[in-house]
C-alpha cells in the first residue's frame, strides 16, 4: 500500500499550488479565484451543520446549538460553497495492474491523484468528498471542507485495496442519484466496463448537472500491448487465463482498444464531459497541471 | 536405387525408394500437433479487449497456421517425389526410348598406358571415351550405367547403375591413362560381378550389355591365351553379351627408354658418375631417330641425337655431382613417337663422401688382405673407409652406418649377434662370409643356416673341409654379375687362383641361392643370396694370411694375394650397394619400402608423387630395429616419375624414389581381331558406332522427367511460404 506521505509528492503539490479546480456550472462568475459566493445571504437555504473550524465566519455559528450542546457548529448553506468536489475512485482489482515500465499501479496512481486534488480543493476552501467503488459503491466520505478533512480523505485512500470486478456504469447511476449537491465529479478509473454502460452513467451525471471530469487511467502496456512472446494473460478481475500468441493478436487488440477509447471519448465530448486520458507512466504533477491549466483556458 | 514401375498409370519412378522421404511431410504436422508452447504468464486487467481480439482473430489465425502447415507439408512431399524422379511413360506415343526394355550398360575401358597413344589428335583413350559418350547419349530413357577402368588391377568407378547421364559422363571424363598395364581377366571379372549384382538389385534393368573399349594391345589381351581365363570368360559371355569396341589402328610407331642405370655403384663428389641408358625402338620401322636428353633434378645436363636404325641404342653419359646428396636422374627422348609415357626413365642416385665397411676378424689379422683390398694405402682421398674389429666386434655395435660387413674366419656367433646380422641384412646391408680354420661348422650351420626355417642367412650349408688337391676357379661362363667384369679378361688372374683347402658348400637346400664362382671340380666356392633387402655372400675358403712357415700343402688359398682379389672384393661391394639402393626404383604397380628417412624414428613421412599430390604416412614402428630404424611402405604406385619422400615438416625436397613403366606395354602389337573368341561381338570404330545392336539406342524424343517441374514447384512453394509467413508476421507486428 502506498504510504500516505507519497500521496503528497512535494513536486506535485508545488505544481498544483496556484492552480484552482474551477466549477463550470454551479456558480456562475466564479472565475476570479474567489471561493465565497458573491450571492452569499441571498436565497440561501440551510443545508446542514458542521463542526466549527478555526477561520469559519463567526456570523454563521449556530448559537442555539451551542446553547444546547456546548459545542460550536457552523451553519452550512447550500450555495455557501462554490465548489463541491466528488472524487470517485475505482478500486476494482483491475486497477492493481502495473505494467513493466510503469512506476505505479493504476490504483496507486489514482490515489495520488485523488489526494492531490483533495488537497487542492481543500486548499481553495472548497469541499471535497470521496467515493470508492468496484462493482458497487464501497466507501463514501461526504464532502466537507477544512484541512482536517484532508486527513479523512487520506485515511480512506490508505484503507482502499484493489478488489472485485468493475461495474462503473451502474455505480455511476447510483452516484448520480446520491450526489444531491451539484458539484464537480472527478472520476479516477480505467473505465474497463462496457462503453455504453459507462457513458450512460456519465450521462446521468450530466443530467444531474454535475460537472464531470473523467480521468481515464491507463497503463502504457494496456495502450500499446508491447508483448511479443507467447503469453498467458491472467485476468485480475475474473479468474480466467487466455494463452495467446501476443505478436499475432496485437493488431486486433489495439484495434479493439482504440475503438473503445474513441467511443468513450466521443460520448464524453457529446455530453460535455472532460475526458482526460492518462497513462500512468506520466508524471502526475504534469498531468494535473496541464489539465487544470487547460480547463482554466476553456472556462475563460 | 531400384526403379518402381506402374505406380501410377502414366508414371514410373526412377528412384522409387526416395519416395520414402515423403514421410518427412508428416514432420511439420507432428510438430504442430505435439509442440507444447511455453507461455509466459502475466496478470492483465484489460481482458475485455483481449477476449474481443481473440474472438476476431482466432479464426483467421487458425486458417493462416493451417495454410502454412499445408504449404510446408506439400513442400517436403513434392521434394521427395522429385527425388524419386518420376518419369512419364509416354502419353500414347511410340517413343521406344521411353517405353522399351531397360538396359544396364557396363562400360569397361582400357586405361593401360598404351591407350595414351595419339593415333590422331585424340588419344585412344579419348576416342574410347567419345564412343562411350555416344552410347550413353543414345541409350534408352531409364537405362543404367556402370563403369570399370581396365588397369592392373581393374578399378570400378561406378559400381551401382547410375541413371543420371550427367553423372556418368562426368565420371567418364575423369578417366585418364594409367602408367601401367591392364588386366583383362580382372576387368571382366569386375564387370561380371557388377552385372550380377545389378540384376539382383535392379530387376527393372532387364538387359545387360558389357562394352569393352580397348586397343587390343597384345600384352593385355594375352590373358585370353590362358585356358583358365578363356574358359571363364566363355562362361560369362553365355550369360551376358560382351561387345568389343576396338580403337586405334594396326600401324603404330613407338620408342622407349628401356634402361637407365649407373655404371658403378659408389658415386662421390670427386669423380664423374657414369650412366648407361638404353633406347629401343619398339615398333618395326619408325622412329629412326630421337633426341635424348638427360636431366638431373630437372636440369638438363646432357643432350644427344640417337640413331635408332638398328633398333636399340646404348647411350653413355657422365655427370659430376658437386656435393653429397640424393638426386633424381632422368633420361627422356623427345620428338620420337606419339606415346610419351615410356619416353622417360628415372633413376635415383645417392652421392656419398665415403663408404664405411666393417671387417670382423676371427683371429688377429684375419681380415688384413680384405682391408688392404678395400682401402689400399696411399689412395687419397679414401672413398672407402675400412674398420676392423675383433670376434666380439658385433656386440653392441650400431651396424646401420656400414655399407658392408666382411666376416673373416670368425669361429662362431652369439645368438644376439646373429639376430643383429639378420636385421642388418634385412634392411639392406651386405654380409660377406670368408671361412677359415677357426670356423665351427656345426655352429655356423645351426645358427646361420638351419636355425630359422626358410630364412637361412647363409646361402649354403657348410660341409666338410676338403684338401684333396689344388683346385682352380671356374667363372661359370661369367654369368654372375660378380665375375662379369672378368669376361674377356682371362689373364686378369681369376682362372689361376689356387684353392688348396675349402669347405664343401651345399646350396641345394637353400632358397634363392645363386652360385657366382665354382671350382674346377664343379663344386660351388662363392655362393650368394638375397636376404630381405640385403645380400649375403659366402666364400668357401679362407682369405686370412697363413701363419709364417705354413707349408704350401696346408694353405687354404693364395687368392687374397692374387691380383684378381681386390677387383672381386670391390665387385662384392658394388653388388651390395646396388642391393641397398635397389628399393629406390620400382616398376609402376610396385611398392616403395625403406627404413626411415632422415632422423631414425621420424613418425610421419610426406610423399609427393609425380603429379605433385602429397600423401602422408606413418612410419611403421613395428618394423623398427636397432640398426636401421622403422620401415614404411607406399604403393602400389600408379604413376611413373619421381616420388619425393621426406620427413613430415621438413622443408627439403626429400629423397627421390623412382617409378618406371614396364615398356612391354609400349609394344603396341595387337591381337588379331579375327582370332578373337566368338564371345566378343566386335565393333570397330571404322564401322561406325551409331546403332548398337539390341542396345535400345535409336530415335525418340527426350525423356520426360517430371523432376525438374516438381523442383520448380518446390521452389515456388518455398517462395510463397516465405511471402505468406512474412505477410502474416507483418500483420501481427
Amino acid at each position: 500500500m502506498q504510504d500516505s506521505k507519497t500521496y503528497f509528492d512535494p513536486r506535485t503539490l508545488a505544481r498544483l499550488k496556484g492552480l484552482r479546480l474551477r466549477a463550470r456550472q454551479i456558480v456562475e462568475g466564479f472565475v476570479a479565484g474567489l471561493h465565497r459566493s458573491p450571492q452569499r445571504g441571498f436565497s440561501i437555504e440551510f443545508a446542514e451543520h458542521r463542526e466549527y473550524a478555526p477561520g469559519d465566519d463567526l456570523r454563521y455559528v449556530d448559537w442555539k446549538v451551542l446553547g444546547r450542546t456546548d459545542k460550536l457548529y457552523s451553519k452550512q448553506f447550500e450555495d455557501e460553497t462554490n465548489l463541491v468536489c466528488h472524487l470517485v475512485l475505482d478500486a476494482s482489482a483491475g486497477m492493481a495492474y502495473q505494467g513493466p515500465d510503469s512506476p505505479l499501479s493504476k490504483l496507486d496512481y489514482a490515489k495520488c491523484a485523488a489526494a492531490a486534488l483533495a488537497w487542492l480543493v481543500l486548499e481553495q476552501q472548497d469541499a471535497v468528498g470521496i467515493v470508492t467503488f468496484d462493482a458497487k459503491i464501497r466507501k463514501v466520505l461526504a464532502p466537507a471542507r477544512g484541512s482536517a478533512h484532508l486527513r479523512n480523505v487520506v485515511r480512506l485512500l490508505e484503507a482502499t485495496e484493489p478488489a472485485g470486478e468493475t461495474a462503473a456504469g451502474p455505480v455511476f447511476h447510483e452516484l448520480a442519484e446520491r450526489f444531491r449537491t451539484r458539484g464537480v465529479v472527478v472520476l479516477l478509473s480505467d473505465l474497463f466496463d462496457a462503453p455504453e454502460s459507462v457513458l450512460a452513467g456519465l450521462k446521468h451525471f450530466h443530467y444531474r448537472r454535475h460537472d464531470v471530469i473523467a480521468f481515464h487511467l491507463l497503463d502504457r502496456a494496456e495502450a500499446e500491448f508491447p508483448f511479443d512472446d507467447p503469453t498467458r494473460f491472467r485476468g485480475l478481475e475474473q479468474p480466467i487465463r487466455i494463452p495467446v500468441d501476443a505478436r499475432a493478436i496485437r493488431r486486433a487488440y489495439l484495434d479493439e482498444f482504440d475503438r473503445y477509447v474513441r467511443e468513450l471519448e466521443a460520448g464524453c465530448r457529446q455530453w460535455s464531459i472532460d475526458y482526460e486520458r492518462v497513462e500512468t507512466d506520466r508524471p502526475l504533477d504534469e498531468v494535473l497541471a496541464r489539465y487544470l491549466t487547460g480547463r482554466r483556458h476553456r472556462l475563460r | 536405387m531400384e526403379q518402381v514401375e506402374g505406380l501410377w498409370g502414366w508414371w514410373e519412378l526412377a528412384s522409387g525408394p526416395m519416395l520414402g522421404w515423403s514421410a518427412a511431410a508428416l514432420v511439420p504436422l507432428a510438430v504442430h500437433l505435439l509442440r507444447r508452447r511455453t507461455y509466459r504468464e502475466t496478470p492483465w486487467a484489460a481482458m475485455r479487449f483481449l477476449e474481443a481480439a481473440m474472438r476476431r482473430r482466432a479464426g483467421r489465425m487458425r486458417i493462416e497456421q493451417w495454410l502454412l502447415l499445408i504449404l510446408r507439408m506439400a513442400l517436403l512431399a513434392l521434394l521427395a517425389v522429385a527425388l524419386a524422379d518420376p518419369r512419364s511413360r509416354g502419353s500414347g506415343s511410340t517413343d521406344h526410348r521411353a517405353t522399351g526394355p531397360k538396359t544396364h550398360w557396363v562400360f569397361v575401358i582400357d586405361v593401360s598406358y598404351s591407350m595414351a597413344y595419339h593415333a590422331s589428335e585424340r588419344s585412344l583413350l579419348e576416342e574410347s571415351k567419345s564412343l562411350a559418350r555416344d552410347r550413353i547419349q543414345a541409350a534408352a530413357d531409364g537405362d543404367g550405367f556402370t563403369l570399370v577402368a581396365m588397369g592392373a588391377p581393374a578399378q570400378t568407378r561406378i559400381a551401382e547403375p547410375a541413371f543420371d547421364r550427367a553423372d556418368v559422363l562426368r565420371e567418364l571424363e575423369r578417366l585418364e591413362p594409367l602408367h601401367g598395364g591392364a588386366s583383362l581377366d580382372d576387368a571382366l571379372d569386375a564387370a561380371r560381378r557388377i552385372a550380377t549384382r545389378a540384376k539382383r538389385r535392379y530387376p527393372r534393368l532387364t538387359r545387360t550389355r558389357i562394352c569393352v573399349f580397348s586397343d587390343l594391345q597384345r600384352t593385355t589381351w594375352s590373358d585370353l591365351d590362358s585356358p583358365g581365363v578363356r574358359r571363364r570368360i566363355d562362361a560369362w559371355a553365355r550369360e551376358i553379351p560382351i561387345e568389343l569396341v576396338e580403337v586405334g589402328e594396326p600401324a603404330w610407331r613407338n620408342a622407349a627408354v628401356t634402361r637407365l642405370e649407373l655404371a658403378h655403384s659408389l658415386v662421390t663428389p670427386d669423380q664423374d658418375a657414369r650412366f648407361l641408358a638404353e633406347i629401343r625402338r619398339l615398333s618395326t620401322d619408325h622412329p629412326r631417330r630421337a633426341r635424348a636428353i638427360a636431366l638431373v633434378d630437372g636440369q638438363v645436363v646432357h643432350e644427344a641425337d640417337v640413331d635408332l636404325t638398328s633398333g636399340t641404342e646404348t647411350l653413355a653419359f657422365s655427370h659430376r655431382f658437386l656435393k653429397p646428396g640424393d638426386y633424381a636422374v632422368e633420361l627422356r627422348i623427345a620428338g620420337a613417337d606419339p606415346l610419351d609415357i615410356d619416353n622417360h626413365r628415372w633413376t635415383s642416385v645417392r652421392v656419398r663422401d665415403s663408404l664405411r665397411v666393417l671387417c670382423v676378424e676371427g683371429a688377429p689379422g684375419a681380415a688384413r688382405y680384405v682391408a688392404i683390398a678395400i682401402e689400399p694405402s696411399g689412395v687419397e682421398p679414401a672413398r672407402l673407409r675400412c674398420e676392423t674389429a675383433g670376434p666380439s666386434g658385433l656386440v653392441d655395435r650400431d651396424l646401420g652406418p656400414y655399407a658392408c660387413i666382411f666376416l673373416c674366419n670368425v669361429p662362431t656367433f652369439q645368438s644376439e649377434e646373429v639376430e643383429s646380422l639378420r636385421r642388418y641384412a634385412d634392411s639392406g646391408g651386405g654380409l660377406v662370409f670368408f671361412l677359415g680354420d677357426q670356423v665351427q661348422t656345426d655352429r655356423y650351420n645351426e645358427l646361420l643356416h638351419d636355425g630359422e626355417r626358410g630364412r637361412a642367412l647363409l646361402p649354403a650349408r657348410l660341409g666338410s673341409v676338403e684338401a684333396d688337391r689344388v683346385h682352380s676357379l671356374d667363372p661359370l661362363e661369367y654369368r654372375h654379375p660378380l665375375v662379369k667384369p672378368f669376361r674377356s679378361h682371362e689373364r686378369a688372374g681369376l682362372l689361376t687362383v689356387p684353392i688348396q683347402r675349402h669347405f664343401r658348400l651345399d646350396p641345394t637346400g637353400t632358397t634363392g641361392s645363386r652360385v657366382a664362382l665354382g671350382l674346377d671340380n664343379g663344386e660351388p666356392i662363392l655362393v650368394e643370396k638375397d636376404y630381405g633387402r640385403g645380400r649375403v655372400f659366402l666364400f668357401g675358403s679362407s682369405v686370412s694370411p697363413a701363419p709364417a712357415g705354413t707349408a704350401t700343402a696346408d694353405l687354404w688359398t693364395e687368392f687374397p694375394t692374387w691380383p684378381s682379389f681386390p677387383p672381386i672384393v670391390h665387385e662384392l661391394l658394388a653388388l651390395v650397394l646396388r642391393s641397398a639402393d635397389a628399393h629406390r626404383e620400382v616398376q609402376v604397380g610396385g611398392v616403395f619400402e625403406s627404413e626411415s628417412i632422415g632422423e631414425p624414428g621420424a613418425p610421419r613421412l610426406r610423399i609427393i608423387d609425380p603429379k605433385g599430390d602429397a600423401a602422408w604416412l606413418d612410419v611403421d614402428g613395428g618394423r623398427s630395429n636397432a640398426s636401421r630404424g622403422p620401415a614404411w611402405r607406399h604403393g602400389p604406385v600408379t604413376w611413373s616419375g619421381v616420388y619425393r619422400v621426406a620427413p613430415d615438416g621438413k622443408p627439403d625436397a626429400g629423397i627421390p624414389y623412382c617409378a618406371n613403366v614396364d615398356t612391354a606395354e609400349g609394344v603396341l602389337d595387337r591381337v588379331d581381331p579375327a582370332a578373337m573368341p566368338s564371345i566378343f561381338a566386335r565393333e570397330s570404330t571404322d564401322e561406325g558406332h551409331g546403332e548398337v545392336s539390341g542396345g535400345g539406342g535409336g530415335g525418340g524424343g527426350e525423356p520426360r522427367s517430371a523432376a525438374r517441374g516438381l523442383l520448380a514447384a518446390v521452389l515456388a512453394i518455398v517462395l510463397v511460404e516465405c511471402l505468406l509467413a512474412s505477410l502474416f508476421g507483418a500483420g501481427r507486428s
